[in-house]
């Protein structure tokens, strides 16, 4: 534990320079995590970044065709004068680019016809590629994005085993999965840290974070956290992953998602857990979309496997901003 | 929070109650029924159906599991959203009431739909139903009397919109 410790000061400690210090009071961020962007990817594309993150994220949505046609929803909603345009590397996922009302107010939304999901979101899931009739465990499952799109993906068939803490968010979970028509699952109120549960062939964390990497929907996340809670925020995801190599079956796959774009959330994480534990192995990320995650921060080198790992960027993939990651348990 | 006790069927005395609701709807409590569990939770229970009786879970951090048949509160049977959409197949038994576009909106907004917007009528409990016979809800066909005329009315019991008023 004593490299580590030296290695979280390398990686949480930094300083932060003038550059960093004049972006952030422009942009209205955190200052570290400004000079983090500026380490990451120099002046030109931080600021181009930034940029990015000023504009806001259009709509978009998943059809669930377990329930109808994804063609059908597209006509429905354009009759009702949305603008819908298909997202070209997500087979179920649509754009909205203009909307007379709430996308949340449709009949066909309350049927259950489509659930409103960025398209990172969305990606993460198929990235994980549900098999049917398989147990699978979201950790960390409200509001039900993922794990609809599970249940959608596994046409119902797969054991989906959903965790919750929060008791406001788990109302939601439950009136999603229901809303959407599917009834495969389990939904556990519990500490995803405490579970004991056996025969997990699959495991999606996708991890609470800082959420860095929705900005762009919600601005406050620019300056919401300092160095100190992003630490923990660490640790309760470093404990998470540990985790669910403790529950997943030997051979199971595990994917680890952070909706952020600091390295502390991504990287970091996969490296601890691949120090520690000698089960656990990197797949490739078949994605259509994003880059390889990095290999060095601040002069530590992470273990030469997270580079399998991907990132999504905002400014370049036209995403949320996204670290994930497939591994097995070996 | 649950109890420590695993998961078992709901008993006799409360499947009598779900059953005396599939009476008054006109279907068999097979149609909706294979293995009925529940988790009680503030002074109700909350009824599940599963495909399969599943091995010995404990209630413990149980929240909710399979199909969510509907809730058991004193002495009746409050049907579920989700049991209204599995029974809409069984509309040709004359279970539902079929609404126009505009009976629909109205509907959704849990209010009452009048006589002109009815396109098929029924007394009583039922699943309402658009136009393309895609299930709204719960309601109750009545007739009223409005300025000294009989009309026909599909009262809401409850309706598709709750999923947005409650906020999930």
């Amino acid at each position: 534990m004593k490299t580590f410790k030296t290695i979280d000061e390398k990686v949480f400690g930094y300083k932060v320079s003038k550059e960093a210090l004049g972006l952030s009071r422009r942009f209205g961020y955190a200052s570290y995590v400004v000079e983090r962007y500026l380490r990451l990817l120099g002046m030109e594309e931080t600021e181009e970044l930034l940029k990015v993150n000023e504009k806001p994220m259009p709509e978009s949505y998943r059809c669930n065709d377990f329930l109808i046609a994804c063609n059908e929803v597209e006509k429905r909603l354009k009759e009702k004068k949305f603008l819908v345009s298909k997202i070209p590397f997500l087979p179920h996922g649509y754009e909205v680019t203009f909307s007379p009302y709430s996308l949340g107010a449709t009949h066909e939304y309350m049927m259950g016809y489509y659930y409103i999901q960025d398209p990172g979101s969305m990606l993460v899931a198929y990235l994980l590629d549900p098999r049917k009739y398989t147990t699978i465990v979201d950790m960390a499952a409200a509001p039900g994005g993922k794990a609809t799109q599970i249940l959608q993906l596994t046409e119902d068939s797969s054991r989906l085993i959903a965790v919750e803490y929060k008791r406001k968010r788990i109302k939601a979970l439950r009136s999603n999965l229901q809303r959407m028509g599917f009834s495969n699952y389990l939904i556990l109120r519990h500490d995803a840290r405490k579970l004991k549960i056996k025969g997990a062939d699959m495991i999606l964390l996708d991890s609470p974070s800082s959420g860095e990497g929705i900005i762009r929907k919600d601005p406050g996340r620019k300056a919401r956290y300092t160095r100190d809670d992003l630490k923990k925020i660490h640790t309760i995801q470093y404990e998470l992953l540990n985790k669910a190599f403790d529950l997943v079956e030997k051979g199971g796959e595990v994917l680890y998602a952070a909706c952020s774009t600091a390295v502390e959330e991504g990287e970091y994480v996969i490296h601890k857990v691949l120090e520690r534990r000698k089960d656990v192995e990197v797949l490739r990320t078949p994605s259509p979309i994003g880059d390889k995650a990095f290999v060095e921060y601040n002069g530590v080198e992470f273990n030469a496997e997270v580079s399998k790992c991907i990132r999504l960027w905002p400014h370049r993939h036209w995403t949320e901003g996204f670290f994930i990651c497939r591994m097995r348990r070996i | 929070m649950q109890d420590e006790e695993d998961l078992a069927l709901l008993p006799k005395s409360d499947l009598k109650k779900v059953e005396s609701f599939a009476r008054a709807l006109g279907v068999s409590l097979s149609s909706f029924l294979s293995n009925p569990v529940f988790l009680s939770r503030n002074g109700r229970k909350d009824v599940f159906d599963l495909p399969l009786f599943p091995k010995p879970v404990t209630k413990k951090y149980l929240y909710s599991l399979g199909f969510y048949v509907g809730y058991i509160k004193g002495k009746v049977f409050y049907p579920s959203l989700m049991l209204s959409k599995r029974l809409s197949r069984l509309c040709f038994l004359r279970i539902c009431n079929r609404v126009d576009g505009f009976g629909e909106k109205v509907f959704l907004y849990n209010r009452r739909v009048l006589e002109g917007h009815i396109i098929e009528f029924r007394k009583g409990i039922s699943i309402v139903v658009n136009e393309r016979g895609e299930p709204l809800g719960w309601g109750v066909g009545k007739a009223i009397y409005m300025k000294n005329k009989e009309i026909k009315v599909v009262d809401p019991l409850k309706d598709l919109g709750w999923y947005l008023r409650r906020g999930g």
